[in-house]
Order: structure tokens, then C-alpha cells, then sequence
């Protein structure tokens, strides 16, 4: 390899599968949402499978810039495989912590308007932190 | 194989050294009368997971800036242009049976089609070396890059 | 002797639409085979996951990947099962030309389509991985 340029600051969303919960759901529709609609210019998906199986471009990407993980319960597995791959991650997002009670998720294929809302505002709180690092990134 | 990199996001795109590059997005690799023909990775990456690959049979005359084939991806469907004038001498039976190698290893065993060319030379004038090419590439990148990896 | 379940992992890549097949499909034949049919989380697995690690090691394996990629195959095999049956929703999709994925969050009619075929023939191969536990005892 001759010459290798970074372009570009973004910061690296990585959502977890979680294909047996709901909240698996949920962290993946609301990074979806960031990054085709809320910052569609300021973050790059890592995928998660492809990022564990040796994908050399996420794993270098996670490594030369910031990483938000978003996971769906305490087994954090999209947290420890950037942890493990890259080292550090800049913020981790759990959607657990937005849940009210263990109620308010039930049908893990379709998300009723309730789940709907979480979704939103793990959206938001994604977004939120994108905009904290690049901030804080470009000082 | 030794290549050149640039790296864009989370996209490594490799130029291969040593062949020849055309702006519409297939490498040529010259083998005394025999050009070697497949895609360049910033096509692929591009254009996305192949699905089908159809090429011009064995014995059909290409030319140069005209179609030979076209790729169906998962987005696009797009017409492959030949870098030189020949005749197809052989297709590249893998890459019909097994599309993804094109996106797998496209300067590699993804190749499409080997042709005899009769005057490498003048095709030349209209080709880039492998540093013309990246710096080519390099421009389409910083261009198109925002769009790159939204499906 | 317990009869062994089907574990049917999607890659659920996130970057593409056949990431998203893959998962919906795994849904899918699990809803329609809920008694032998069931998933479990590929990250977890990757994790470490001991739960996960004791479910793949002790059933049948079906891996769905989205791309050439082959995540979920290689991820499995990585923690030491080789699956009964690997599949790539892009074959699927070349051999189904007008049933194509539209997004990545929503697959639209098409995908729905095409999650319905490749269902189908993944239920085929569940009852024939069945049939044969069944001749063997």
C-alpha cells in the first residue's frame, strides 16, 4: 500500500442485531434514522456482522474516528465489539434506558405507536451526541 | 498484485498498478495481442452487489467506448464499456456462475472477458495509467462519496 | 432424546436491503415454524454469548446472508459450527428479478415478495433436515 488519505470527519453509528428482542428493533431503526434523515452528512453505519467477520474498511474507519454503540440490552454486543476491534468507543447508547417498563414492548416484529416513540427518541439522543462530538471533534 | 489506496468514510478503493485504466469504469491488462478485461473497484464499490453479469459471446467484435455486456446490481443496471477494440477470444465462466466475484475481487478472478486486439497502441491514447486513473478516481470520490453506502 | 430445533441466523446487515431480507426472512420462517424454527442473535454470538454459543453448538444451523460477504456463515463457523444449510438472499434476488428490495427500512412489495420465496424454500429444507433426524431414529 502507497498512499492512504482520511477524508472526512464523520462519526460511526453502530447498531446491534438483537433479533430476539424488540429493542433489537428499535436500535436499529432509530440508527437507521439518523443516518438517512436526522444526520445523513455526519455519520457512516458500521456494520455490525460485517465488522465482527473482519470487514477492514469499518474497523479502520471505527478505529480513526469517533463511534457512537447502539445497543439493545445489557449483553452490550455492539459496544464490546468496538471495544475489541477498535479500541475505544466515544459514546454508548443503550435503548433499555428508555424504556419506562418492561411492558412496553411486546411484539418484537412490528413496533406499535409506543415503540414507535422510543425509537424517536433514541433517534433524537443519537443525534444529540453526533452533533456533542463533531463539536467537540472540530474545536 | 500491488495496488494504491484511497480511503473515503468507511470505502477502500484500491487501483491496481500496472494496467490500464477507461473513465466508464473497466481496467485492461495487455498481454502481447491478448487484453484481459474486468471492472475497477471504485465501479463496483459503486455500483453495488452484483446480481447477474451478462457479456457479448465468444468471437463477437468489441470496440472501443461501446458496450460489451451490461451488470445487474441490487441498485442499477449498467453497461459495460470496452477500454479497446478486439474480438472476445474467451468469457469468464466463474464470474457468470458466481456474480460476486466481481465485488469480491474484481482485478482478480472477477475478470469478464479476454480479447485479441490488434492496435493496443492508438486504444492507449484514450485510456489512463494506473496514477492518471487514481487521481481520476479520487476526483469521482470527494464528488459522489456522500452518496456512497445510502441504499 | 430431545429433538434438536432449527437456528436460523440472518446477518441483519444493517448498509443494504438484503440485510434487512435476511432478517425478515429468519422472522418469517420462524413465525411459520414456530415449534422447530427458532433465531438467535449473531452479535451475541460473536460476543461470546454462552447461551447463544450452547444454542448453535446443540441444533441445526441455517445461516442467511444478505451479501457475498457471507457474515453470518463465517461468524458461525468462527464459533466452531459449521451450518446445515448457508444461503445468500443475492441469489435469491438475481433469480427473482421483479421481486427487488426497495430500502433498507422498508423493503416494499417487492422485498416482502422475495421474503416470501426464499421462506418457503428454507421451510422445504427445515422439513427435510427434520424428516432425516426422524429416518435416523
Amino acid at each position: 500500500m502507497e498512499e492512504n488519505e482520511k477524508k472526512i470527519s464523520k462519526v460511526g453509528i453502530v447498531s446491534c442485531s438483537g433479533e430476539d428482542l424488540p429493542e433489537g428493533s428499535i436500535s436499529r431503526l432509530a440508527t437507521l434514522d439518523v443516518l438517512h434523515h436526522k444526520k445523513p452528512f455526519d455519520t457512516t453505519t458500521i456494520c455490525l456482522p460485517l465488522y465482527v467477520a473482519g470487514g477492514e474498511g469499518d474497523r479502520m474507519f471505527a478505529k480513526n474516528h469517533p463511534t457512537i454503540t447502539v445497543d439493545g440490552c445489557e449483553k452490550l454486543c455492539a459496544k464490546k465489539a468496538t471495544e475489541k476491534y477498535s479500541g475505544k468507543v466515544t459514546h454508548s447508547i443503550n435503548v433499555r434506558d428508555f424504556i419506562k417498563s418492561s411492558d412496553d414492548l411486546k411484539n418484537k416484529s412490528s413496533l406499535n405507536e409506543d415503540d414507535k416513540r422510543i425509537t424517536a427518541e433514541v433517534a433524537d439522543a443519537i443525534s444529540i451526541k453526533v452533533d456533542e462530538i463533531l463539536k467537540e471533534n472540530n474545536k | 498484485m500491488d495496488y494504491r489506496e484511497y480511503i473515503y468514510d468507511k470505502f477502500i478503493f484500491k487501483v491496481r498498478k500496472g494496467i490500464y485504466y477507461h473513465k466508464d469504469g473497466c481496467w485492461v491488462e495487455i498481454d502481447g495481442n491478448v487484453a484481459t478485461i474486468g471492472v475497477t473497484d471504485f465501479f463496483q464499490i459503486l455500483n453495488g452487489d452484483v446480481a447477474n453479469v451478462s457479456l457479448f459471446g465468444d468471437g463477437v467484435n468489441i470496440k472501443q467506448d461501446e458496450a460489451f455486456g451490461d451488470i445487474e446490481t441490487m441498485k442499477v443496471s449498467v453497461e459495460l464499456i470496452a477500454p479497446v477494440s478486439g474480438k472476445i477470444a474467451e468469457h469468464n465462466d466463474k464470474t457468470i456462475d458466481m456474480p460476486e466475484l466481481v465485488n469480491s475481487d474484481p482485478y482478480g478472478d472477477g475478470w469478464l472477458i479476454k480479447a485479441e486486439v490488434k492496435d493496443f497502441e492508438s486504444a492507449g491514447t484514450n485510456l489512463m495509467d494506473s496514477d492518471k486513473y487514481f487521481n481520476y478516481m479520487k476526483a469521482r470520490v470527494d464528488e459522489e462519496g456522500k452518496e456512497l453506502g445510502k441504499e | 432424546m430431545t429433538s434438536k430445533k432449527v437456528v436460523v441466523i440472518p446477518c441483519s446487515g444493517i448498509g443494504k436491503p438484503i440485510g434487512t431480507v435476511s432478517r425478515e426472512t429468519a422472522n418469517e420462517v420462524i413465525r411459520l415454524r414456530p415449534d422447530v424454527a427458532e433465531t438467535v442473535c449473531l452479535a451475541a454470538l460473536t460476543s461470546g454469548d454462552e447461551e447463544a454459543i450452547k444454542k448453535v453448538k446443540n441444533n441445526h444451523v441455517i445461516t442467511l446472508d444478505g451479501c457475498a460477504k457471507h457474515c453470518a456463515e463465517k461468524n458461525t463457523q468462527a464459533y466452531g459450527k459449521e451450518p446445515d444449510k448457508s444461503y445468500m438472499i443475492l441469489k435469491f434476488a438475481a433469480q427473482n428479478p421483479d421481486k427487488k428490495p426497495e430500502g433498507i427500512v422498508d423493503i416494499g412489495k417487492g422485498g416482502k415478495e422475495l421474503v416470501k420465496t426464499i421462506s418457503e424454500k428454507i421451510i422445504s429444507d427445515i422439513d427435510e433436515i427434520k424428516q432425516n433426524e426422524k429416518n435416523r431414529v
